[in-house]
This record gives structure tokens, C-alpha cells and sequence, in this order.
């Protein structure tokens, strides 16, 4: 015991002379670990130096082999990157931590990376476990297995001092918002009145029933007329496929890929890196998804005739 | 791996300083200017690699240090000493009478100085007229001065109908020079404790506040944001946006304080609570039925439509800023409110066949507080300079180690020996609260309770403890002190052993609560409250009014306290399901190859009538609630093992009619009428009703370290008059400095 304290003390008495005093509540250096991460490029970071320090950022945890939704989170931030546009990399970082450094390697992770069209301003950080674990505790996961990590997304800045629990699951916009928020000069005034015309109008959920599920569920991934995101456009899918192939793939994916339906497969190679996720969607929810599909497959056609 | 308070002081001074000392520690480590065998060698690090949990040097650890409180060392406590100080009573706000000016507008008193309330915001002027300065925030010079967001959506719905009688002005602020949690710890810095205060003011106070409103007489409440400008100047939690919901009080969505309508320092928001009575446009209609009714303050009635059945007493208002909630209620944003009426009117004499001369005092006419008390009981923790402190990044739940009751740290409240009422209110941020009464012999005395979640009950239930009590719960319980003599004590315990925010580890013994737990890990369990009865006690209502133990307590505790709302067949039932996702690999007989995936508790299925859909399904189910007044039963099912959540329904309550799984119902809880109700490895059923208002409500859970997907859902109510702004869908406002913003509703099973 005495030993220890002797260790402590002498401990405390070398740090005191190397460190600055913290502040008690500081969020700032000494809070973050400064330890050594890697990301999906293979760059290697001092996590606290060069990632937090003096910036904006907004974190996820991930793992690549999620069974389950989280992707979808994933997939959500990779709209967040389309609405920031360039302030990703300048003004806003992006890191999704992996929870599950073991199977993350950066080449997993370059491959999750891609498949989500991640830009520069976006990195997917692995490390040594035991480093990965401390810098994940430090922004608030504490999961105690894969599936409890946190889903929840960390926006703060070190700079300020301010951090902030948030959800991809709201409105993006309000992530947006409160991103930007992050930055105690706010923004550019003629950011804020792009939508006051919503003002006391009635926002119209368009009597088709699939529509907001599909915003929510499928848009993250994928467009219809858009081009291919993170999975393939979506534009007159009905056409190629079966109602039947397509009610299973949007309900039991996975089961398609255990027992190696030959388009699911093919689906795979084309897009490697993200697997459709099971949303646990039930009949009547696939068939709202198709609806909408084919119905905003054929708006598509008739609103720009000229454009392909 | 806990620190008992025994531990020699240097010890404990080396805890004390730990948590600066782990960071600088890891910082060392990862830097390179300590090597891993240096600190294995000091005793630091352990084999397995994680700093050695003893003396709180792990950041890896769960907690830093004990299970309780999270992420600090045992909270110092300045030599104070449980039961050394008296309880403060809430801080009784004084309304002011509302005119009607000839333009529809609502006036304070001109010795209020305030400008009219209006039925739209002031931002909607502001946004016609930008560069108006009576329309600008005065402190930063940009951005409305009202933080109601503009338009019909945030207009005040039925003005006219609910036209506020009674005003009053408060403010958020940093809290006042020298304010302390116990005269022994040290003043509270204005960045640690945000509180409100009465009027336009640059501090804010404790106690905190407390309302006394009555059915039929509207309030306006003006709350100004008065917090710095600078959100870094929050002492590591908190944030200067509040957005305040009167929990669970019967308002339009405007004044609900729950969609995302925070404001900014500099500006105000005007909340009107309409005190309407629930079903005023559906049951008893002409305003005849006497039980629903309220004090007229001359020892009469007034008669206000609506069912006597749906009576609420004991609300608390709180930030609802999504995402900060925890860190803002912690930190001093919370209140009360008592709500008045007929037969619940605080008053014991009145006789009149309405009143149910519940114990309160008889010097007023309505809202008696000398012998009905609001007792609000949470956990903190200190830094050790005793500040307070919170860790923002825990997400179990933050779990502090020092009582409070009324911010009050463990106090005393002396009692005369009759009977009282007691309105306790769990404003803790995760804990589940277990109390009892334990007189001098440390044997429970026997309680009855009147009310749960601010709903009188059919009946009194006779207890020996409340059992758990989540977060926002609220128990109306009556003490009989009369069979105690003076001198004796009694004091309010707390059975309930947490490790974490999740769910109580185990209740223990009232005996082993009383002695100390065996390593102490809870500070929490054990005595909180201490009453002492005594022979004479002032009077609050009128200062200067001594009440003495010779004087009879004209009090009662009827058998009968209100009638019971019957389980009727619903229109349409809803199962919300938080079970863990359907693995789509699980064969036809249920069972997975080569075997189950983890999947993540989420809000996979809400079945409306039986047909199941996804909850994500918004335009179809959703929580879209088409008409008032349809009934509906809910069931919350959550198969999630480890967790218990108390879940909130804004606006409405339910009539709890079942329980399934490990939770069993509880007699407090049968057949009554609630607002939060826990579910963990269960379900739990509801019956309810909406009506009068609309707009988007939430329904999540009150841990408010749970805000996330799999927690929250958004309630639409679609009023169902043709052409008002709430029979559609209401778009999402986002608040800036700059003013709010609306964009459309991505989807509706989120709070918005």
C-alpha cells in the first residue's frame, strides 16, 4: 500500500511537472485519449492531436459486421455528408469508430468506406483494441458487447468545450442544424430561410403510405432515378424483378444470402463492402416499399422527360 | 473497488484527485512518457491491460471509480452531516391577474413591464419584419425575441376559449452569489446550477418553484432564457436552450415544450397552460357535474366542463431540450406544479360534498400548503471542490451519491402529529427510488397512497412502502403523525441499490439500508428525509400564523376519492414492441442456423388492431391518432433484459389495466391512472383517450440517456377540424439564433 502511494505520488509529481493544469470539467486534451488510431486509408493518427483537437466532429461507432440495422446509421451519415456538402473536411470531421477492432481492419474498413461514398472529410478509425475501447469510453461508448454500442451519434467541439449526444434517427435536417450549431459563430444568415414557405402549410404525407419509410429505411442507400449510392438505383426495379424476389429481399435478406439466391449473390459482388440490412419490415411494409418505388419510378418519368 | 467512507484521508484525497490524474495518466501512456511496465510496476495497470480499477485510476472501468456516483470519486461532503439542515419549502411563485386588451391580446400588469402575450408568436412579427428591433433579440442582436416558433402551428390553440387569467414571468439563469446545497458545502459557481427565478432577472434561486394553478384559469407563463450566451460557459453540462414542459399537463402541442422548439438566451418563450379539464368537449359539456369544478378563492365553486374522473394534482415542469434533458433538470431546470380543484382543493374544512379535505391547512380558501408538501427527491454529485458534476458521457444514466430533497442535501422537516400530505415527485436523472417510512424502531409505517403520476385513485391504497418509483413518477401519500409523540423521529428511506443507470440491482432490507450497505456502494440507500414531530410549526400560508399540536386536524382521508374511468372496448389497440429485432434467419420453428444474431433493442413492430407493421411505417401507423376521443389501448412490450425503462406518454394518461413478464403490477398501480410506467422484460397495458388538443407529442423514455432510435416516438394528433393547422401533419421546427426554421417531417416514429 505504502508502495503504491509512493508510486502515485512520485507518478503525479512527473506528470504535474510535464502537464498543464486541467481544468475540472475540461472535455479537451488530457480528457481524449492521444492514442494511435489507423483509418480505412491506412493513415495513422495521434487521436486527440490529429482529430479533436480545435475541431468539429461528429462521431458514430460501428462495426462492419453488424447483423442487424446499424448500417442504416451509417448510411444516414453518408446523407449528412451529401447536406454538409463541402464543410465536410473544413469545417466538420466525421469518424465512425469501429466497436469491434478485432475483425476491423482498415482494408474492412476501406471497403465500408467506399461503399458508403465516404469523402475526406470522413474517416473510419481502427487501432489496438485496448486503444479502441478507452477513445470509444471517452466519447461515451460503454457498451459491454457489439450490439449494445451506441447508435446514438457524438457531435461536439473541442475547441469549445461543447459535446452533445444526437440521433441519426430524427430529421436530418435538425442533426444538420444542430452540427452547425456546434460552431459558436453559426453560420451565414441566408442559410436559415430556405424553408420559411413551410410555415404554416400543410406538410402532405401524400397518400402514399410507403413514402416516409422509404425516406427513412431505403433513401439512405439508395435513389430511384438518382444513380447508384450505396446500393443500386432503385428506378423501375419492379421491372426486374419479381414482386416476390423483391417482397423477400426487402423482408429476409439474409436468408437469401444463406441459401445463396443467385441474384442476392450477384447483388453482393456488385456492392461489396454493405449488405442489405433486415429491417424486420413486414408484408404490408414491403408492399408500401414497392408501391412507392414503381410510383416514384413512373413521376420520374413523366417530370423529367428530357434529362436521360 | 469502492471507496468506503472509512479510507484513511489520504486516501481519499487520492481518489479525490484521480479523475484529473487517469486522464493525465492515459495522455502519459499514449504520449510515451510513461511506458506500460512502468505503471505495471507501480501497481497502475494490470495484466489484462486496463488501469487498475482501485483508486478510480481506470477511465475503462464502467465508472471511474464506484458504481456510485458515475464517472467522479464519493461526492465530498464539507463535514455536513445527513439531517443538520431544514428542509426548504418549494419557492411559492404569486401570479399576476391578465386583462384582455381590445385587440385579442393579453396584458400583465403595467408594474410588470412586459409587453402583451399574443395568440401568435413574436416571431411571426419578426419574420414579416426582420429588421424591426422590437422584434430582435435584445442580447445578441440577432434572431426573434420569442422563441415560439412562427405561424398557425405554434400559434395558442383556442385563445379565445382558454384566454389566460393569470400570468406569470420567470426566468433561467445562472444561479445567485453564495447559493449552497448545504450550509457546510461551498456557494455554487454561476456555471454549475442554472435554476429559474420570478420575473426578467439575470439569477436564478433555490428552492425551486412552485406553481399553484387551478382548473378554468389559464396561465401564461413568460419564461425568459437568461443564460450566458456562450454555451461553453456551462461548467462541462448543460446547454443555454431550454424549451420547459408542464409534465403531463393537458396542452396544446404549442405550449407542450416538447417538440423541438429550445430558445435562446435573450429571448422568451410564451407558454400558455390551459388547466383545461380532459374531455371538456365530449363529457359533461355544459359544466354541471360539481366534482368538475375548481375553487372560486371565496369558499364556492366554479363549474368547468370536462370529467371530474381525469383530476390531476401533482405535476413538475422540466427542460425537455432533446438531448441535454438529463444534464438541464440536473442542473437546476425543474419546478413544480400543484394543480387545484373541487374535490382535490386544498383546503381540510370546507365542507360541501366536493371537497375531499385532504390534509393541506384551512387558512386559505384553496391551495393550503402548510400541512401538504412537495417533496422532490434526486441525486447529485460533487467534484471535489463540490461543485456540481455531471458526465455527459455516461450513458447508462447518471447516478449520483448525495440525497436531495428539494436541492436540499438530506434534510429535516418538522411535523405536528396529524396528518399531511406528501407529493414525491423522482426528479432523479436513472434512478428507480424504492421509499419507506421507518419509525425510531426501524419498522415501516404504514402510508396510503392517493395519488400516483398527479392522479387521485378510486380509493386509498394502505402501504408499507412505495416500491420502485422511476424517474417523473409522482406518489400523493398520506402520513398519520398523530400516533407519534412529540419528540420522536421518523425518516424516509431508500431500499434501492443501483450499480448502474440501467435498473435497480436489488432492494435490501430496510435494517440493512439503516446500517450501511457492506462496502457502502450506494450512498443513495438509506435514510434521505428526516421528520421530527414537534409541538408547533409557522404556518407558510400566512406568515406569522403559528399552528400548534393542541389545535384538531380537521383533515380526512375519504374512502372514496374519486370514481374509477372503466376498461372499455377500445377503438383500436396498438402494441409497440421494444423487443429485439426478428432475426430473419430464425427458421419456421423459431430457432436460428447456425444461430441467432445479437440484434439491438429497436422499436421494431407497432401493431394497430392486430396488424403488425413496422414502426418506421409512418404514413400508415405510426402513432398517428386520426380523431379525438377514440379509446385506445396501448400495450409497451420490452423483452430488453438488464434494462428497465420508465416510458412517458405526454399529454394524456393512461388507466393501467395489465402487466406481464417480471415487472408484477403493483396495487398502487392497478387500475391506475398514469403517465410513466416502467417496462423491462415484460409489458404493461394502458388504456387512453386523447382530445381538445393536437400537433406532435412525444412518448419516450423518461432515462433520459435514452433519447435515441430505439426510445422515442413521435404522437400526431390530428385534431380533426377541418382547416386548422393541426389536423395535418405538423412540420419540424428547428431553432437557430437566427429563428426557426421548418422543414418537413422526415418521418413521424422519431421526436421531431
Amino acid at each position: 500500500m505504502r508502495m503504491f502511494k509512493r508510486a502515485i505520488a512520485s507518478f503525479l509529481i512527473l506528470l504535474g511537472s510535464l502537464l498543464p493544469a486541467l481544468s475540472d470539467n475540461s472535455h479537451g486534451a488530457g480528457y481524449f485519449p492521444n492514442l494511435p488510431v489507423i483509418d480505412q486509408d491506412g493513415n495513422r493518427y495521434a487521436f486527440y492531436d490529429d482529430l479533436i483537437k480545435g475541431k468539429i466532429v461528429v462521431v458514430n461507432f460501428i462495426y462492419t459486421h453488424c447483423p442487424d440495422l446499424c448500417p442504416l446509421t451509417t448510411a444516414r451519415m453518408s446523407q449528412l455528408q451529401q447536406s454538409l456538402g463541402d464543410k465536410l473536411g473544413k469545417d466538420v470531421f466525421f469518424y465512425s469508430i469501429t466497436v469491434d477492432p478485432e475483425r476491423d481492419t482498415p482494408a474492412e474498413l476501406k471497403k465500408f468506406a467506399d461503399a458508403f461514398g465516404a469523402k475526406t472529410g470522413w474517416r473510419f478509425l481502427t487501432g489496438d483494441p485496448e486503444t479502441i475501447k478507452k477513445i470509444n469510453h471517452s466519447l461515451g461508448d460503454r457498451s459491454r458487447n457489439l450490439t449494445e454500442h451506441r447508435n446514438e451519434i457524438v457531435i461536439g467541439n473541442e475547441s469549445t468545450g461543447v459535446w452533445a449526444r444526437n440521433s441519426l434517427m430524427g430529421d436530418l435536417a435538425s442533426v444538420e442544424m444542430d452540427i452547425r450549431g456546434m460552431d459558436p459563430a453559426w453560420r451565414a444568415k441566408s442559410d436559415t430561410t430556405d424553408n420559411q414557405d413551410l410555415v404554416d402549410k400543410a406538410y402532405d404525407s401524400g397518400g402514399v403510405p410507403g413514402k416516409a419509410m422509404f425516406a427513412k429505411l431505403c433513401a439512405p442507400c439508395h435513389a430511384v432515378g438518382g444513380g447508384d449510392r450505396v446500393g443500386p438505383d432503385l428506378a423501375g426495379v419492379t421491372k426486374r424483378r419479381t414482386r416476390e424476389w423483391l417482397t423477400e429481399f426487402i423482408m429476409n435478406p439474409d436468408s437469401m444470402r444463406q441459401r445463396k439466391d443467385p441474384q442476392t449473390m450477384a447483388l453482393q459482388d456488385k456492392y461489396p463492402g454493405v449488405l442489405m440490412p433486415p429491417l424486420g419490415l413486414r408484408p404490408q411494409d414491403a408492399s408500401d416499399i414497392i408501391d412507392y418505388i414503381d410510383r416514384f419510378t413512373e413521376m420520374q418519368k413523366t417530370s423529367t422527360p428530357s434529362t436521360k | 473497488m469502492f471507496l468506503p467512507n472509512d479510507a484513511s484521508g489520504a486516501r481519499k484525497k487520492e481518489a479525490e484527485r484521480a479523475r484529473e490524474n487517469r486522464a493525465e495518466i492515459v495522455k502519459a501512456l499514449s504520449t510515451g512518457e510513461v511506458s506500460r511496465r512502468e505503471l505495471y510496476k507501480w501497481g497502475l495497470f494490470t495484466f489484462a491491460g486496463a488501469l487498475a480499477f482501485k483508486n478510480g485510476l481506470s477511465p475503462f472501468a464502467p465508472s471511474a471509480y464506484a458504481a456510485v456516483p458515475t464517472g467522479t470519486p464519493r461526492s465530498p461532503l464539507f463535514g455536513a452531516t445527513k439531517f443538520s439542515q431544514p428542509m426548504p419549502r418549494l419557492s411559492l411563485q404569486r401570479p399576476m391577474p391578465i386583462t384582455r386588451a381590445a385587440n385579442g391580446d393579453a396584458l400583465f400588469p403595467a408594474a410588470a413591464k412586459e409587453r402583451p402575450a399574443k395568440r401568435l408568436s413574436y416571431h411571426t412579427d419578426f419574420t414579416a419584419n426582420p429588421k424591426d428591433k422590437q422584434f430582435i433579440n435584445p442580447l445578441t442582436g440577432r434572431g426573434p425575441i420569442e422563441g415560439r416558433p412562427p405561424g398557425e402551428f405554434f400559434a395558442h390553440q383556442r385563445w379565445n376559449e382558454f384566454f389566460p387569467r393569470v400570468g406569470y414571468v420567470m426566468s433561467l439563469a445562472q444561479i445567485a452569489a453564495n447559493t449552497k446545497f448545504h450550509p457546510l458545502f461551498p456557494a455554487q459557481s454561476p456555471q454549475s446550477v442554472w435554476t429559474w427565478a420570478s420575473g426578467n432577472v439575470a439569477n436564478g434561486r433555490l428552492p425551486p418553484f412552485l406553481i399553484k394553478a387551478r382548473y378554468g384559469e389559464p396561465i401564461l407563463l413568460r419564461a425568459y432564457n437568461n443564460l450566458p450566451v456562450n454555451k461553453s460557459e456551462n461548467g462541462g453540462f448543460g446547454i443555454n436552450q431550454t424549451q420547459f414542459h408542464l409534465h403531463n399537463a393537458h396542452n396544446g402541442a404549442e405550449s407542450d415544450g416538447a417538440a423541438n422548439v429550445h430558445h435562446y438566451p435573450g429571448t422568451f418563450y410564451d407558454y400558455r397552460w390551459s388547466l383545461a379539464l380532459a374531455r371538456r368537449d365530449r363529457i359533461n359539456t355544459a359544466a354541471t357535474d360539481n366534482r368538475a369544478s375548481a375553487p372560486n378563492g371565496a369558499g364556492g365553486l366554479t363549474r368547468v366542463p370536462g370529467d371530474f374522473r381525469e383530476i390531476q394534482s401533482s405535476l413538475w415542469a422540466h427542460d425537455h431540450r432533446f438531448f441535454y434533458t438529463a444534464e438541464n433538470v440536473y442542473k437546476g431546470n425543474v419546478g413544480s406544479i400543484n394543480v387545484y380543484s373541487g374535490p382535490d382543493r386544498g383546503n381540510e374544512k370546507i365542507t360541501d360534498g366536493v371537497n375531499l379535505r385532504l390534509p393541506s391547512g384551512s387558512l386559505l380558501d384553496w391551495g393550503n400548503l402548510d400541512f401538504d408538501v412537495n417533496l422532490m427527491i434526486s441525486d447529485q454529485c460533487y467534484r471535489a471542490d463540490g461543485q456540481l458534476f455531471f458526465d455527459i458521457f455516461d450513458t447508462d444514466g447518471c447516478l449520483g451519491d448525495v440525497p436531495m430533497v428539494n436541492l436540499a442535501f438530506a434534510p429535516f422537516f418538522e411535523v405536528l402529529p396529524r396528518k399531511y400530505r406528501f407529493r414525491i415527485l423522482n426528479c432523479c436523472q436513472a434512478r428507480f427510488l424504492n421509499l419507506v417510512l421507518v419509525n425510531a424502531q426501524g419498522a415501516a409505517v404504514p402510508i396510503q397512497v392517493i395519488a400516483t403520476d398527479g392522479n387521485l385513485l378510486p380509493r386509498p391504497v394502505t402501504v408499507t412502502g412505495l416500491g420502485d418509483q422511476a424517474t417523473g413518477e409522482r406518489f400523493d401519500i398520506i402520513v398519520d403523525f398523530s400516533k407519534f409523540a412529540i419528540g420522536q423521529k421518523l425518516r424516509v428511506v431508500n431500499l434501492n441499490w443501483h450499480n448502474d443507470g440501467r435498473e435497480p440491482k436489488m432492494a435490501v432490507k430496510i435494517s440493512e439500508a439503516l446500517a450501511g450497505l457492506p462496502l457502502d456502494p450506494d450512498p443513495m440507500v438509506g435514510p434521505i428525509l428526516e421528520f421530527r414531530v414537534v409541538g408547533q410549526v409557522a404556518s407558510v400560508d400566512v406568515p406569522g400564523v403559528i399552528h400548534r399540536s393542541t389545535t384538531p386536524d380537521t383533515s380526512i382521508v375519504p374512502l372514496a376519492l374519486t370514481e374509477q374511468i372503466p376498461i372499455v372496448t377500445p377503438v383500436r389497440t396498438r402494441v409497440i414492441d421494444l423487443g429485439r429485432g426478428i432475426g430473419t434467419s430464425r427458421g419456421p420453428n423459431g430457432k436460428c442456423t447456425p444461430d441467432c444474431p445479437d440484434a439491438m433493442p429497436f422499436p421494431w413492430v407497432i401493431s394497430v388492431n392486430g396488424q403488425l407493421e413496422h414502426s418506421l411505417n409512418a404514413n400508415r401507423v405510426a402513432m398517428l391518432v386520426p380523431r379525438p376521443g377514440e379509446v385506445e389501448h396501448w400495450t409497451v412490450n420490452s423483452s430488453s433484459g438488464g434494462w428497465s425503462h420508465p416510458m412517458h406518454l405526454h399529454f394524456e394518461e393512461g388507466v393501467t389495466f395489465k402487466r406481464t413478464g417480471k415487472t408484477p403490477m403493483s396495487v398502487t398501480e392497478n387500475m391506475a391512472r398514469k403517465d410513466v410506467w416502467r417496462v423491462g422484460g415484460g409489458s404493461v397495458s394502458f388504456q387512453v383517450q386523447f382530445g381538445e388538443f393536437a400537433g406532435a407529442y412525444i412518448t419516450h423514455c423518461h432515462n433520459t440517456a435514452h433519447e435515441d432510435f430505439a426510445m422515442a416516438a413521435r404522437v400526431q394528433l390530428i385534431s380533426g377540424i377541418a382547416g386548422s393547422p393541426q389536423s395535418t401533419v405538423t412540420p419540424t421546427p428547428n431553432p437557430t439564433p437566427d429563428g426557426v426554421v421548418f422543414t418537413t417531417p422526415e418521418i413521424m416514429a422519431k421526436a421531431i
